[in-house]
């Protein structure tokens, strides 16, 4: 009864916080200065034609309407029209997800790929060569700006060698799509790796101090059996947690990578409208995107309760 | 397999033991790193003599040659110069850019762990908010609001990097706050303030600090990463993030733009680093 | 065992990454080549932005917009290479005496692309539309109309004063005929984005963010035209992307380059560097109502503070040059070649400023939009010229929306600001230049009203040759003022694959798809 309390209490705490978070996105916006109208109509735009726009947009009604509009919206699950394009934001948001979508899931792929093989080396053979020479090479992947190591691969792979395209994203097909995704896969998993290769080292040196537990106490194979059995529980669920936690936040956090890259996904399209003041765009993603990141985290901390007996509410 | 173990740890023993610090070659080569970028951040003028921010048309886009360790720039500027003098910008960021965090996110969290209660609650709702924004969206909302420049990286490298230390401080704080050792304290009666600060602070601080080394290398590269989208220093200050940015034109054929200040930002990004993850280990070792 | 699992990892790695390097994407045909030129059903343009909407009087109507909506919209004339206007959908014209009524033949059995023949009404709508739809930022080269009377055969429109560019604005894009019918189906929002045109080419496919397709229009008046079936739009939001792109074959055109990428194409044996004349102009622009350029001998010393030919050779190569009149020579007799472009003398402009009574050197921020390689650029080569003559620059660089509010409510000192003619005439840009109540004088804040009046003199004026020099008067007193200070001009700069031909641009920034063909 205690969990379900707690799973309770904190889904309704879920409530208030994306409230303030539309609150907070919706006034940071219009603090930013900048206007929707003008941006929209370019260099030679009249003072007249301006004003015709903003009363069009409705952007000329005062803020606290403005925001009510959007607020209702929200509760209706309408999310809106882009204020310079004038389509549903819905409608941009099944445009651009599968994109970030599909290199967030490749990202995340490669970097489970790369951090068992390195972070079991690692841990097997801890605190020797191995392991030194994986940690450091880890250390390296977290301090290199995503960014440059982007644009590095890009030059390699795509100029040079025109193994890649050098950005931009090929719809074609399945492959086309795979080939535009990797260079950016591999730019976005690095940070990731060496976080999930750092944990899997840690779990496997556990694993492997079990063993010489085990033999050293010889106090009965049970209970070295059991104990053993709840650090592999618990490195996988450390594992799958870094994993989805991750996950959540690439999907709001890949911006740098598509902008370099030139994927139209949902980063791209999150800094494209804040400069250009696409208030309903904005708003909307900030506020999707920390949805999700709140669900997620609720979904790690229950999948917690249910694992380890040791956190109490 | 004990045997071999046991083996070592006598041998050890036998041997005048060398300070904790210098047996780890990780910290060793970080500190070596880290003093190497000070030393440039401090004295530019020692490694080069030319002039980071003269333009000289003629002379753009140059290869690396002699006269130009790491070639030129579109407006025939030297990169290399222009490197060395970014290294301050760059340096400061990172330090500065997790120094008032790592202060005023540790008091918070020192007083929000050990006084519990509304505060506490506020802090941490506070933090849930702000933490539910995509780190890189709220990053360049607060750009856009303040506007470009090098005050204003700090500013919001410090308005978002709070958060990270008032948690981990008062994560400790409530766990060292029902040890015997604070317990025993209180029984004293020694005062509240005298608790946070003498008794508490020293053990919670060293976790802190050694999130702060690695810190600094994500502040750098989101200072970076704030001139690579155009919101950051303003021209033609050479910041490695900036330079990166500028050569993004020339991609195709001018690489050594690219490739330079991306190396030096790794470079010392890995220095903070391996200096951050050895303290852990030493500071893990000394056993608290 | 662990050890075999670890190389197994590693060869699927490698592997999978010798799948993925498959070299260049195949080209779509393979077909041999026969004795016979074959040409290709498809083109593909590399275009950076994707238009917003596709009517070209929607608001924010730019580049992109306009360049789709050509192939999809015509009007009732056109502009040729000369500027010699030229018959479209209109046959013959006659202009009354006064200057105030136009009166129009049209051609015969113009159909829309759904098949709809073109009426009256549509005629009469789609112009009053082009003066009365309230968002649109180009009202003002319609707003002179008074009325429209059109029959199916002949269209009449009555101005409300005599206009001498009238004829040009009328070759403007946004003066097109669209179906009314249609227009009332599927109501206002949706026609921004569903056009029916009458020009060669009509909208198949629209995939927001990705791509557009344009398709032969089949009931084109122009037998044979358009010579290529589709064209295709891929929006590449980058610029190295798009050249890359470019040289591997996936798009066929791109336009609107960097010059930053020019050696490139040249060295690309396979690329065709185009560059065509343009009415581009980049211009330095002062705000006269603040220190320190309310002083207009600190302005006019910026003459000889600023080295255009550095400028024009740095950020452009051989593909630009300094200008000095506010009007662009592309448009010929218009532009005032009285005036020169001053050389760079920064101790002569020291000494100015000293005359004016200036000892210390003059602080000012140039503050620019900072998402274009060439203002950052244009930005940090005057800082450097100009602190070497008498001056103290600081450069500020704004995204796009706030450098927006600064020019607009005149807080800035300096900027620098783009122009391109939609008309061959000399109204738009002096016009701009001159109105203070639209557009605060091109945010300089100057207050003119003798300018003023003589501009719009010169609007009515229906003698060419007066005309002109009633413009060229203007510019004269543009350069006195000093406020509006010109750069160096600029052209079209297009990269295509030289499998294509028929390749043009117009000075105003517009082309005909219709003519384009790609060899196989």
């Amino acid at each position: 009864m205690n969990r379900l309390n707690y799973i309770i209490k904190r889904i309704l705490q879920i409530i208030p916080v994306l409230f303030v978070v539309s609150i907070l996105i919706f006034f940071l916006l219009r603090f930013i200065g900048g206007d929707p109208a003008r941006l929209i109509l370019g260099d030679k735009a009249t003072k007249s034609a301006i004003k015709a726009l903003q009363i069009k947009l409705g952007l000329d009604q005062p803020l606290i309407t403005q925001y009510w509009i959007f607020l209702k919206g929200i509760f209706k699950l309408d999310l809106g029209d882009s204020l310079s394009l004038q389509v549903a934001v819905s409608y941009l948001l099944k445009q651009r997800m599968p994109v970030t979508i599909k290199l967030t899931l490749f990202s995340a792929l490669l970097a489970i790929i790369f951090s068992l093989p390195l972070g079991y080396l690692a841990g097997k053979y801890k605190d020797h060569v191995w392991d030194h020479t994986i940690r450091t090479l880890t250390l390296v992947f977290i301090s290199m700006p995503s960014f440059w190591v982007g644009l590095l691969l890009m030059i390699l792979f795509g100029v040079k060698l025109g193994w890649f395209p050098a950005g931009g994203w090929d719809e074609t097909n399945l492959f086309t799509q795979l080939r535009s995704l990797l260079l950016p896969a591999i730019t976005e998993s690095l940070a990731l790796t060496a976080l999930l290769m750092r944990d899997m080292r840690n779990s496997v040196a556990d694993i492997s101090q079990m063993d010489y537990v085990y033999f050293a106490k010889s106090k009965g194979i049970k209970q070295s059996a059991v104990r053993k059995h709840h650090i592999f529980r618990n490195a996988l669920i450390s594992y799958v947690t870094l994993v989805s936690i991750n996950i959540a936040y690439m999907l709001g956090g890949s911006v740098i990578i598509e902008t370099v890259f030139a994927l139209p996904g949902i980063g791209k399209l999150m800094i494209d409208s804040i400069f250009n003041r696409d208030y309903q765009v904005v708003q909307s993603l900030v506020l999707l995107f920390a949805g999700l990141v709140m669900l997620v985290n609720l979904i790690t901390d229950i999948l917690y309760s249910f694992l380890d007996p040791r956190v109490s509410y | 397999m004990i045997n071999i173990k046991t083996k070592i740890e006598t041998r050890d023993k036998k041997r005048k033991p060398l300070p904790d610090w210098m047996q780890k070659p990780t910290f060793v080569v970080g500190l070596v790193i880290v003093i190497m970028f000070v030393f440039i951040a401090l004295f530019p003028g020692a490694l080069t003599n030319q002039d980071p921010l003269e333009i000289n048309v003629a002379e753009a886009l140059q290869k690396p040659n002699s006269h130009h360790l790491f070639g030129t720039d579109e407006y025939g500027r030297d990169i290399y110069t222009r490197i060395l003098y970014g290294a301050r910008i760059d340096l400061a960021m990172g330090v500065f850019g997790v120094l008032i965090p790592l202060v005023i996110g540790g008091i918070l969290g020192l007083i929000a762990g050990y006084y519990g209660g509304l505060f506490d609650t506020i802090v941490m709702r506070i933090i849930d908010v702000l933490m539910a924004f995509p780190f890189t969206i709220l990053v360049i909302v607060i750009m856009s609001i303040l506007g470009a420049g090098i005050r204003n990286v700090f500013i919001a490298l410090w308005l978002v990097g709070w958060m990270s230390y008032t948690r981990l401080v008062r994560g400790e704080v409530m766990k060292a706050k029902n040890t015997e050792y604070i317990q025993a304290a209180k029984v004293e009666g020694f005062t509240d303030k005298r608790i946070l600060l003498r008794h508490l602070l020293p053990n919670v601080i060293s976790s802190a600090v050694v999130f702060a080394a690695s810190d600094v290398v994500l502040c750098m590269l989101t200072g970076a990463s704030m001139s690579f989208l155009g919101l950051g220093v303003q021209l033609p200050a050479p910041e490695w993030g900036a330079i990166l940015n500028e050569g993004r034109s020339y991609i195709s054929y001018a690489w050594w733009i690219t490739l330079f200040p991306g190396l030096f930002l790794a470079f010392n990004g890995v220095g903070f680093s391996l200096l951050g993850d050895s303290l852990t280990d030493l500071l893990r070792r000394k056993g608290r | 065992m662990k050890k075999k699992l670890l190389i197994v990892a590693l060869l699927l790695i490698v592997a999978s990454i010798a799948i993925f390097a498959n070299g260049e994407t195949e080209k779509p045909d393979a077909t041999e080549a026969t004795s016979a030129v074959e040409y290709a059903d498809e083109i593909v343009v590399g275009n950076l932005s994707e238009p917003k909407y596709l009517d070209p009087n929607a608001p924010g109507v730019g580049g992109a917009e306009v360049n789709v909506c050509q192939q999809i919209y015509e009007g009732l004339v056109k502009t040729d290479k000369d500027g010699v206007i030229l018959p479209c959908l209109a046959s013959d014209w006659t202009i009354s005496d006064d200057g105030m009524v136009y009166t129009f033949n049209l051609v015969p059995g113009v159909t829309f692309s759904d098949g709809t023949p073109v009426t009256g009404e549509d005629w009469e709508w789609s112009l009053l539309r082009a003066r009365d739809y309230e968002a649109s930022s180009y009202r003002f080269i319609a707003e002179n109309i008074d009325t429209v009377e059109a029959t199916d055969s002949q269209v009449v429109i009555t101005l409300k004063q005599p206009a001498a560019p009238f004829i040009y604005d009328l070759a403007n894009f946004n003066m097109v005929v669209g179906c009314k019918k249609h227009w009332e189906e599927v109501g206002d929002a949706n026609y921004l984005t569903d056009p029916i045109g009458t020009g060669p080419y009509m909208l198949e496919s629209w995939d927001r963010g990705k791509s557009l397709v344009l398709t032969a229009n089949p009931y084109y008046r122009e037998e044979g035209y358009p010579l290529t079936k589709n064209i295709k739009y891929l929006i590449v939001a980058d610029d190295n992307t798009r050249f890359m792109q470019l040289q591997s074959g996936q798009v066929d055109i791109i336009g609107d380059i960097p010059f930053s990428i020019v050696p490139m194409i040249k060295s690309n044996n396979d690329l065709v560097l185009d560059m065509f004349d343009s009415t581009k102009i980049r211009y330095l622009i002062l705000n006269t109502t603040m220190a320190p350029f309310d002083d207009v001998a600190v302005r006019r010393a910026m003459y000889y503070a600023i080295d255009k030919e550095e400028l024009a050779q740095a950020i452009t190569g051989v593909y630009g040059n300094p200008v000095s009149a506010l009007v662009s020579p592309t448009q010929g007799k218009w532009s005032n070649s009285s005036l020169e472009v001053t050389p760079y003398q920064p101790e002569k402009a020291k000494e100015a400023l000293k005359a004016a009574g200036y000892d210390e050197p003059i602080k000012f921020t140039l503050s620019v939009f900072s998402g274009s390689k060439v203002y950052e650029q244009m930005a940090t080569l005057i800082q450097s010229q100009v602190n070497k003559a008498g001056f103290d620059c600081d450069i500020e660089l704004l995204e796009s929306a706030a450098i927006g509010d600064k020019y607009t409510s005149l807080s800035h000192q300096a900027t620098i600001l783009m122009w391109i003619d939609d008309i061959r005439d000399a109204s738009e840009v002096c016009g701009w230049t001159v109105d203070y109540d639209q557009c605060d004088a091109w945010f300089t804040g100057l207050r003119d009203q003798d300018l003023e009046d003589l501009n719009d003199a010169a609007f009515k004026e229906l003698d060419e040759d007066k005309r002109v020099e009633m413009y060229q008067e203007i510019q004269q007193q543009v350069y006195d003022n000093a406020n509006v200070i010109p750069m160096f001009s600029t052209g079209f700069a297009y990269a295509s694959s030289n499998k294509i031909k028929g390749l043009y641009v117009s000075p105003f920034g517009v082309y005909e798809s219709k003519n384009w063909q790609k060899v196989k």
